[in-house]
């Protein structure tokens, strides 16, 4: 008995470490488990808490700029407002009633950002307070951001469309040919766009938005637009290089998007047949 | 006389709150961030007792980890280095690996730059390679090291000269 004391007794600091070694890897391993835990709660809130007052200060510094985005942003709205506006104008009256509204949005300020790991998380200053729940969509000024992963009484935090296990559904604008869009984790103004057939044409240039075959974000959010693309020579699948509208490391401002059906479409899904 | 885990802890929070709200908000080359904090492990006095150093790397790292929301990398990468500290040191400084003064005064200024320049590798390598946790970007994990350890090498060897002890 005295030899096992001993061999603790002499390898103590070994053994501290393995423990909490193991005690870090199994939070490293768990991430999806580990998020949905109470300690991710904490986390967000401890972690809320004080990049909050930081970002107040800072945002003092880049209100000119702010205030340039915003005006961009009015100006496309208006244009938007317009078109709707012409349209209407030549319809006949029983065809301008509008759709019912499916979504609705919700602005909040990203407190913290980070884009230099491979898998980022955003923070924004709304929480289910302000009644966001997992696994609404977030969009910004020019296209996507991400998707709602925790929530705690005040703040959020947000998978950025920087992170690497993270694919969303994308289709062309024109072409309306859907494919998948995922970060390989280098340049955070470009993303990679697979599942696209070689019979589909593609340039330069094409303008690539959301699918809306999830429920996260609505059909049309524009992401970006081809930035390169090669066809590989065995596989009838392009390699798509896409170009962020977004940029993605000066945000400021966002939207958190919600869905009205989104627990009607999620229900349906779920359904046993 | 401020006891030393009172200066330390003092210290460490200082370098805490400043890598969370300053240096974590540099973003080099859009991937890279400085890691100021690793000043704790560093001058950490040698002579001490490991045990409670590795639980202390292991403290800070968690907190890191809350605060940033990167499952466990900190935490791995601040107890390992914890406890490869006494390694480190004894193949860097040689026969003043135990000294408590060894980084102020006693060592040849070189041994003193490959410490320092150890410790920082080290730990950014396991951290990236915990961000990661993918062979297949060994490279993105290493030209994320590099440039880290470039950074933080600089600004720690900077901050060691400028709050040097008076002789």
């Amino acid at each position: 008995m005295q030899w096992v004391l001993n061999a603790i007794l002499r390898y103590k600091n070994f053994l501290l470490f393995l423990l909490l070694l193991n005690f870090g890897l199994y939070l490293s391993g768990s991430q999806s488990s580990y998020h949905n835990s109470q300690l991710a709660k904490i986390s967000l809130a401890i972690s809320g808490a004080i990049h909050q007052p930081f970002v107040q200060l800072n945002s003092y510094f880049n209100l000119a700029d702010e205030n340039k985005r915003l005006v961009e942003e009015n100006n496309a709205l208006k244009n938007l407002v317009l078109e709707r506006f012409n349209q209407a104008e030549l319809m006949p009256m029983e065809s301008q009633e509008l759709p019912r509204q499916q979504y609705w949005s919700l602005p909040a300020k990203i407190i913290r950002n980070s884009f230099t790991q491979s898998r980022n998380i955003l923070l924004i200053n709304k929480g289910s307070n302000d009644s966001v729940v997992r696994e609404m969509g977030v969009i910004g000024p020019k296209g996507i951001i991400g998707i709602v992963n925790q929530t705690s009484g005040n703040y959020a935090s947000v998978l950025s469309i920087l992170y690497r296990d993270l694919k969303i559904n994308a289709k062309f604008k024109k072409s309306n040919v859907f494919g998948s869009l995922y970060w390989l984790g280098e340049n955070p103004n470009e993303m990679q766009l697979e599942d696209i057939a070689s019979i589909n044409p593609v340039q330069i240039g094409d303008t690539l938005v959301t699918g809306g075959m999830s429920t996260y974000f609505p059909e049309g959010i524009p992401i970006g637009t081809v930035k390169s693309f090669e066809l590989p020579e065995n596989g009838g699948y392009y390699d798509i290089r896409i170009g962020l509208f977004n940029n993605m490391t000066d945000l400021e401002y966002v939207y958190v998007i919600g869905n009205k059906n989104r627990e009607e479409i999620i229900e349906l899904i779920e359904r046993k047949p | 006389m401020i006891p030393y885990y009172t200066r330390f802890f003092f210290l460490a929070s200082i370098l805490l709150i400043l890598q969370i709200l300053v240096f974590d908000n540099i973003h080099l080359f859009n991937f890279s961030n400085p890691a100021i904090y690793l000043l704790i492990f560093i001058a950490y006095r040698l002579d001490l007792d490991q045990f409670g150093f590795i639980a202390i790397g292991f403290f800070i790292g968690l907190f890191l980890d809350l605060v940033t929301q990167s499952p466990g990398a900190h935490s791995v990468a601040g107890v390992s280095i914890a406890f490869l500290r006494p390694f480190i040191s004894r193949f860097a400084l040689g026969a003043n690996f135990d000294q408590p003064n060894a980084l102020s005064s006693g060592s040849l200024w070189s041994n003193k730059m490959a410490y320092v320049f150890l410790m920082i590798l080290i730990h950014q390598f396991i951290f990236s390679l915990m961000l990661y946790f993918n062979m297949a970007h060994l490279w993105m994990v290493i030209k994320q090291s590099l440039v880290n350890t470039f950074f933080s090498f600089i600004l720690i060897v900077a901050s060691l000269t400028l709050f040097q002890p008076k002789k």
